[in-house]
């Protein structure tokens, strides 16, 4: 009984020693728990401001991916503004609000607008350097263009329709009469895919439609198109809002397989479309390498004021063979 | 007593050390809980902290506008007044914004902030110069350009606030979510270290106590005076320890000593019955003595002349007188012997014989005697005179008053590791109450007329005294029938060498 009781009294001290030990272990590791770790970063170089044509495309998206990525690899501030929806007045305002706030760089996409180029001189007379990404402003005292030649995509859209029709092809442009496109740009692309289809006799531009209005207005184009008696079976179109609707249209009068569609942009529902057949395919500039290539070239700019006025990006061609591929990157940027 | 207060050691430190085991443990608990109540409410602190800092800014700038209005409107110099004040106001608030190196989003809008007030006032400074110059078509650019301005901060604050609002509804949200974990975490911790402390309260008050209950319920039972208790064994390594040893030899000593007096008082209490003893054998031998002498009022005397006699007789030629003269100055002689000492069965059968050849030549015809004797223990050693007082005895009371035929016999036989000597005689017995009374030893009054004047008292009592007996059966047996005679048996034990006992 004694001998029980002491070497329960033993026993009993060596787990309370271990108990208070554990205790105290708890303590402090809850102690490190509480402290939120801070990674330190570097004090950026510089401070660059980017504005966007809008905040839901994937493809500013991606174009803020890249240039937050070339931001880290470059160690400078990047702030992203762009409106949700396409919309000049408001890009026209960050634009002054940048020039106001006297940040290192401005980054901006422009439309083909006046307002832009002064502001771009505004900048300019501030000592501020302008990029332009996507579309150019080529009168405008813009220190670089950061984009895809229009004449390229144009001629891989063209490509695109020989595969798609096989050669034989009534074709209908849609291009978009937004103000985002020079008429330059615009024409730019038309000679770029007239020049891929003219080996080819049989494949003929019918007819060159400009929409309006955003999705309702290539939606009407489309309509237009079934019903009239050119018996026209592909169009192309330059803009991913028209390329939608035309996808649209082309679903609900059951006419998938009977007109190809060559279209502009990665958008989830451009992709979905491209995936299910009813587009054949998309041409697109790389909106990833648009937007590290505007960073670094902007750096290069303050570090030694002398860069290419024109970075080419090079054109992607979505197709359903490698459709998949873009899928995972919308989800990763989403 | 110094060193005492000092010292760190047994009950003292495990007492020390328990209590700060536990009070350690609801310092972590209190602690910890204290800390995260901080933790939360700093960091809601700083969520609002941002919000008004904005809100303020924002004021600001609205009353700035306001003011510049009043002032282009109407020239007063209140508004003038207030506009300068919040000039400085804001522009001190700039620089303080752009001095903070912050390369976050936030950040980078505040900066912007700081950039857009900076133009703000420059814009409104110009419009309010231009006012004072009265060029009034540059002031209006100027004004309506800050308020283009203004609108912009207004504008970018919002923003600000929108995603401080986001980042501190995140922030909220994990910090409620983090405060369920940690008041449940909290309550767990509570609840395990009260449960935790009670467990140990009563584990170490039990360990504490528990050798001292031990203690004091052997101490409880040692006072009533039992000490045949198990030693305790205590292993705690503490004054507890120290106590249940030294307590342990206590109650050894204590019995030991309690033994040794025991021991003490039995031994005395047998010298004292020794000594009785001593004295009563004493008071008997020189009762006897004295009655001896009372009874031979010159033995050397009578002894002498009886030898002078016995030579007489013989000179003269008278043969058988000398015999019997010389055996009645043996007899004496016999009788002349102190009664302490011993002798052997031979001596006292000697004399009974003299006894008997002189009762023969004095009674002829009327007592017959006979002696049979075993040979082997003649050398057993016993109290003198004791055998003849016995045959004496049978004579004068059995035979005396008979006129023929009287027969006394005396045999000496070994029975087992006694001697039995049976004496008797035919003569006329005794009634059972007188055999009672003889044995009893109270009865005196027969030993008057006997030649050492010994009765069978004071045989009984020198038999019983020599071989330290009590029991009367030991050393004497009387066997009598009125008319028939009696027969008496004396049991001397066959214990050589047992006179040194005496």
């Amino acid at each position: 009984m004694k001998t029980l009781n002491e070497k329960f009294f033993k026993l009993m001290d060596k787990v309370i020693l271990i108990l208070v030990i554990l205790i105290a272990a708890l303590s402090i590791f809850l102690y490190k728990l509480q402290k939120v770790e801070e990674p330190i970063a570097k004090t950026p170089q510089y401070h660059f401001y980017m504005v966007a044509q809008n905040s839901v495309d994937p493809f500013w998206k991606e174009v803020k991916m890249g240039a937050m990525d070339a931001a880290k690899r470059y160690n400078v501030a990047i702030e992203f503004n762009a409106p949700k929806f396409n919309n000049i007045q408001e890009e026209l305002q960050y634009l002054d609000i940048a020039i106001l706030s006297k940040v290192d760089g401005i980054i901006t996409h422009v439309s083909n607008s006046k307002e832009f180029v002064d502001l771009i001189e505004e900048a300019y007379k501030e000592g501020i350097p302008v990029i332009t990404i996507e579309n150019d402003a080529k009168d405008s005292k813009r220190q670089a263009f950061i984009g895809t030649n229009s004449f390229q995509l144009g001629e891989e859209a063209g490509k695109l329709m020989i595969q798609a029709t096989k050669g034989k092809a009534n074709i209908a442009i849609i291009v978009s009469n937004d103000y985002q496109l020079d008429t330059v740009n615009q024409n730019l692309k038309i000679n770029g895919f007239l020049d891929a289809i003219k080996d080819y006799p049989q494949m003929k531009v019918v007819k060159v439609y400009t929409s309006k209005l955003g999705t309702l207005s290539a939606e009407e184009i489309t309509q237009s198109i079934i019903s009239s008696k050119q018996n026209i079976n592909a169009i192309y179109t330059t803009d991913s809002v028209d390329t939608i609707g035309t996808a649209q249209v082309i679903v609900d009068f059951n006419k998938v397989g009977d007109i190809a569609i060559v279209g502009y942009g990665d958008t989830a529902d451009i992709l979905r479309y491209i995936d299910k057949g009813i587009i054949y395919g998309t041409v697109m500039s790389d909106p990833y390498r648009i937007g590290y290539e505007s960073v670094k070239s902007m750096v290069e700019i303050k570090e030694k004021n002398n860069v290419s006025t024109f970075v080419d990006i090079g054109v992607n061609i979505i197709t359903k063979d490698n459709v998949k591929e873009y899928f995972k990157r919308i989800q990763s940027i989403e | 007593m110094q060193k005492d207060m000092w010292r760190f050691t047994g009950i003292r430190r495990k007492l020390i050390v328990y209590y700060l085991i536990i009070t350690i443990l609801m310092g972590i608990t209190s602690f910890y809980s204290y800390y995260n109540a901080k933790l939360v409410i700093n960091r809601l602190k700083s969520i609002f902290v941002d919000y008004i800092y904005l809100n303020n800014l924002n004021a600001d700038v609205n009353m700035l506008e306001t003011e510049v209005e009043k002032y282009l409107s109407t020239k007063s110099s209140d508004a003038l007044l207030n506009y300068y004040t919040l000039y400085n106001k804001l522009q001190e608030q700039a620089s303080a914004i752009l001095n903070k190196k912050n390369y976050d989003q936030d950040g980078l809008m505040l900066k912007d902030i700081g950039n857009m007030i900076e133009s703000l006032l420059n814009e409104t400074d110009a419009a309010i110069n231009a006012k004072r110059g009265r060029i009034s078509s540059e002031y209006i650019a100027h004004f309506t350009r800050s308020n283009k301005i203004s609108e912009y901060i207004k504008l970018y604050i919002n923003n600000l606030l929108n995603s401080k609002l986001q980042e501190g509804s995140l922030k909220y949200a994990s910090i409620t979510k983090n405060m369920e974990f940690i008041s449940y975490l909290n309550v767990f911790l509570i609840i395990g270290s009260i449960l935790f402390n009670i467990f140990l309260a009563i584990f170490f008050t039990y360990r504490i106590t528990k050798p001292l209950i031990d203690l004091s319920h052997l101490a409880v039972r040692v006072s009533k005076g039992d000490f045949d208790v198990r030693p305790l064994s205590i292993k705690t390594n503490d004054e507890i320890n120290i106590l249940a040893e030294a307590f342990n030899k206590m109650v050894v000593s204590i019995k030991n000593y309690i033994g040794e007096i025991k021991n003490q008082a039995e031994v005395e209490k047998k010298l004292k019955e020794q000594e009785m003893q001593n004295l009563k054998m004493r008071n008997i031998l020189k009762e006897a003595e004295l009655k001896a002498l009372q009874s031979q009022i010159n033995p050397h005397f009578l002894f002498n002349t009886l030898n002078a006699a016995a030579q007489l007789a013989m000179m003269e030629g008278a043969d058988k007188s000398s015999e019997f003269i010389e055996n009645v100055a043996n007899l004496f002689r016999y009788n002349l012997k102190k009664l302490g000492t011993t002798v052997t069965l031979q001596d006292e059968i000697n004399n009974v014989k003299t006894y008997m050849y002189i009762l023969k030549t004095r009674f002829g015809d009327r007592v017959d005697f006979k002696v049979d004797v075993d040979e082997g223990v003649l050398d057993v050693e016993m109290p003198c005179t004791i055998i003849q007082p016995v045959v004496e005895n049978a004579f004068i009371h059995g035979l005396e008053d008979t006129e023929k035929g009287g027969f006394i016999k005396l045999t000496v036989k070994k029975d087992n590791d006694k001697v039995l000597i049976e004496v008797i005689d035919n003569g006329i017995g005794m009634s059972e109450e007188k055999v009672r009374a003889i044995l009893s030893a109270d009865n005196e009054d027969l030993s008057k007329r006997h030649v050492t004047g010994i009765g069978m008292h004071n045989i009984i009592n020198r038999l019983r005294l020599f071989y330290n007996t009590s029991a009367i059966e030991d050393v004497i047996e009387i066997d009598s029938k009125i008319g028939e005679g009696t027969k008496v048996t004396l049991k001397i034990p066959l214990m050589k060498g047992d006179k040194e006992n005496d």
